[in-house]
């Protein structure tokens, strides 16, 4: 089991981690797919911060069929949705949200964050809060 | 509505507002796409196969006799089928056509909900793309704006006009094809560009106003010089279709069966325009690939930190500028390669060399197109399954299949990946391929064939290479491992 904890801003656990999976593919996928043969929790905390979202995106890297842990803080309302996987969940000030999933698909999908009141707003529409990546074993 | 439907219609409503609002950063008609890069190993193994099957190629076919390469097709006459089928192809794509207007001005303004921006951008764009590669060119069976055209003209002329609807115009000579050209820039501009493409109803207006130029086209300049030069969609699937094992027969009752591919090198282009429309074809696919990677972004970011003003028009300049930036290198480097084989076999000059080669591009085209957009075809295309049942998003279930949800994970990465590498180095090789058939053919000895080759063999390993570069994003990869700085 690996546990990735921490804020992901300060983490190069997954950096590692990708670097290390980039290779396995590069040298032997059997190589790779024997290494992540048991399905983890990947845990990650993800903070909103008060004025807009964040302004760089950030990364989340896992392997396909990992157990994904999304814990979010806001110190202002709004919703956190992640639309490929069809989750969505509201983020009161002060009381962190928490997503539960299995990384079920592979690709690079979008987590975007909805400041409340906002929603409806068209014309724009902040960068997504992170991107989780989501590889083949 | 039952809750189980309503449950299942805002999960898809969650599933298309984020894509529904226009994003700063540029993506694909349809937002998101799913992609994940592909690894660098990939990448290395598909730039070295196609550096080194390039070498077989050339070195197969220097030992070729010219003689023997001339394939005409086989001739299959199929009777009354074809124009039937004609008939039935455009009642068919008249009826869509009138459906989408219908469904973008009158349906739902949830994009992924409405028949309009779905079919549009993937079944017709993308989807037809790949079927007529495969079947030949069959839009010039289902041209809608043709159809209408001819069933016009047929009706003018019973109603006693000699000329039926034609206006009998001249079409300028001097344009050329240049206006297909700029229609395409501009077609890949809202394509990809403009956020608001996905938009039922701006989606439907612009479909009206095209049917109208279009039509007003035909009546000016007469139906077949208006598709042969400004008529986008008629070149576009012309050029591609070229490349299928079915083609066009001598009469509207047969067809022709031939390798695939040799339709592209039967004659060469006539204009330069058609040179830079092949071109375009290339450089505007690439540039889709291009936007979705994560590079570009930090060049946006870079430009926004010289210029701030840039970060307020959501991202147009920047675009537009690499879009026209793309479009003229892969022009300039096409050019260049002619100047350098018209150089070394001073046999015709680097115009002719040009034109003679532009079509063989086309495999590579289709491959960027297949490497590119398959998997978006395939995940994003299942939107298609519940609106049939749904166009105009009123809560219809005319089929039975409004529950449908598209499966996401119906692709996995690594078969995604497996596709870009094989069809961009598959391309790249039959491009190569026909190169050297056409140089045979058109050139004196198979010295001064390979000789005149060369460079263009050349030019299509740099853009095998680039392609699978912005397919593998190495330079984020090493540089930026995607983890805030």
């Amino acid at each position: 089991m690996m546990k990735n904890a921490g804020r992901i801003a300060e983490t190069s656990f997954c950096s590692r981690i990708a670097a290390s999976v980039l290779l396995a593919s590069a040298l032997s996928s059997c190589l790779a797919s024997a290494v992540a043969a048991e399905p983890s929790v990947k845990r990650f905390e993800l903070s909103v911060p008060q004025s807009t979202a964040a302004p760089q995106a950030r990364v989340l890297r896992v392997e396909k069929d990992d157990r994904v842990q999304l814990i979010i803080t806001s110190e202002a309302a709004g919703e956190i949705h992640f639309h490929a996987y069809r989750i969505d969940a509201k983020v009161t000030p002060g009381v962190p949200a928490e997503l539960n999933f299995k990384a079920r698909a592979t690709g690079r999908f979008r987590i975007e964050w909805h400041p409340a009141g906002n929603a409806a707003k068209k014309g724009h529409h902040a960068p997504p809060l992170a991107t989780l990546e989501v590889r083949p074993k | 509505m039952t809750p189980r439907r309503l449950r299942c219609r805002v999960a898809r409503f969650w599933f298309a507002t984020c894509l529904s609002l226009p994003v700063p950063a540029w993506a694909h008609a349809f937002g998101e796409r799913y992609d994940l890069p592909v690894p660098l190993g990939y990448f290395l193994v598909g730039a070295a196969l196609a550096v080194a099957l390039s070498f077989v190629v050339a070195a197969l076919f220097m030992r070729a006799e010219p003689g023997k390469l001339r394939g005409e097709g086989l001739v299959v006459s199929l009777g009354p089928v074809l124009p039937a089928l004609r008939i039935v192809c455009q009642v068919l794509s008249v009826a869509l056509l009138c459906a989408v207007v219908v469904a973008g001005l009158f349906g739902t303004r949830n994009p992924e909900m409405n028949l309009a921006p779905v079919f549009v951008w993937i079944v017709w764009w993308v989807g037809l793309s790949f079927l007529v590669a495969c079947t030949g060119n069959i839009w010039s069976a289902l041209d809608p704006w043709r159809a209408i055209y001819e069933w016009g003209n047929a009706a003018a002329r019973r109603a006693g006009f000699a000329r039926g609807l034609f206006l009998g115009f001249n079409y300028p000579a001097s344009l050329g094809a240049w206006p297909a050209v700029f229609l395409l820039l501009l077609f890949v501009w809202i394509e990809v560009l403009y956020p608001h493409s996905v938009m039922p109803y701006r989606l439907a207006s612009m479909v009206l106003g095209w049917s109208a130029v279009t039509l007003l086209g035909m009546m000016c300049f007469g139906s077949a010089a208006w598709r042969r030069n400004a008529d986008v969609f008629s070149l576009y699937f012309s050029a591609i279709g070229r490349f299928a094992a079915v083609g066009a027969g001598p009469d509207a009752r047969s067809i022709v069966l031939r390798l695939p591919g040799s339709g592209l090198i039967a004659s060469p282009v006539k204009s330069f325009a058609m040179v830079a429309f092949v071109i375009t074809m290339l450089a505007t696919v690439l540039f889709d690939g291009l936007l979705g990677t994560q590079a570009l972004i930090l060049v946006r970011r870079a430009a926004i930190g010289w210029l701030p003003q840039l970060a307020n028009d959501r991202g147009y300049f920047l675009g537009t500028a690499s879009l026209l930036f793309v479009w003229l290198s892969f022009l300039g480097a096409y050019l260049l390669s002619s100047f350098a084989t018209a150089r070394l076999v001073p046999d015709r000059p680097a115009g002719a060399v040009a034109r003679l080669f532009a079509l063989t591009l086309v495999p590579i085209a289709i491959a960027y197109n297949v490497a590119h957009y398959f998997t978006y075809l395939v995940v994003h295309g299942q939107l298609i399954i519940p609106l049939i049942s749904d166009p105009l998003g009123r809560g219809w279930d005319l089929f039975g299949t409004i529950r449908f949800y598209p499966d996401i994970g119906i692709v996995s990465a690594r078969a995604t990946w497996h596709l870009a590498i094989v069809s961009i180095v598959v391309g790249h090789i039959i491009s190569i391929w026909l190169a050297h058939r056409l140089a045979l053919r058109e050139y004196r000895t198979p010295g001064e064939a390979v000789m005149a080759s060369v460079p263009l063999t050349v030019l299509m390993v740099v853009f095998t290479v680039i392609s699978l570069l912005v397919m593998a994003e190495p330079l984020v990869q090493f540089g930026t491992p995607g983890t805030p700085s």
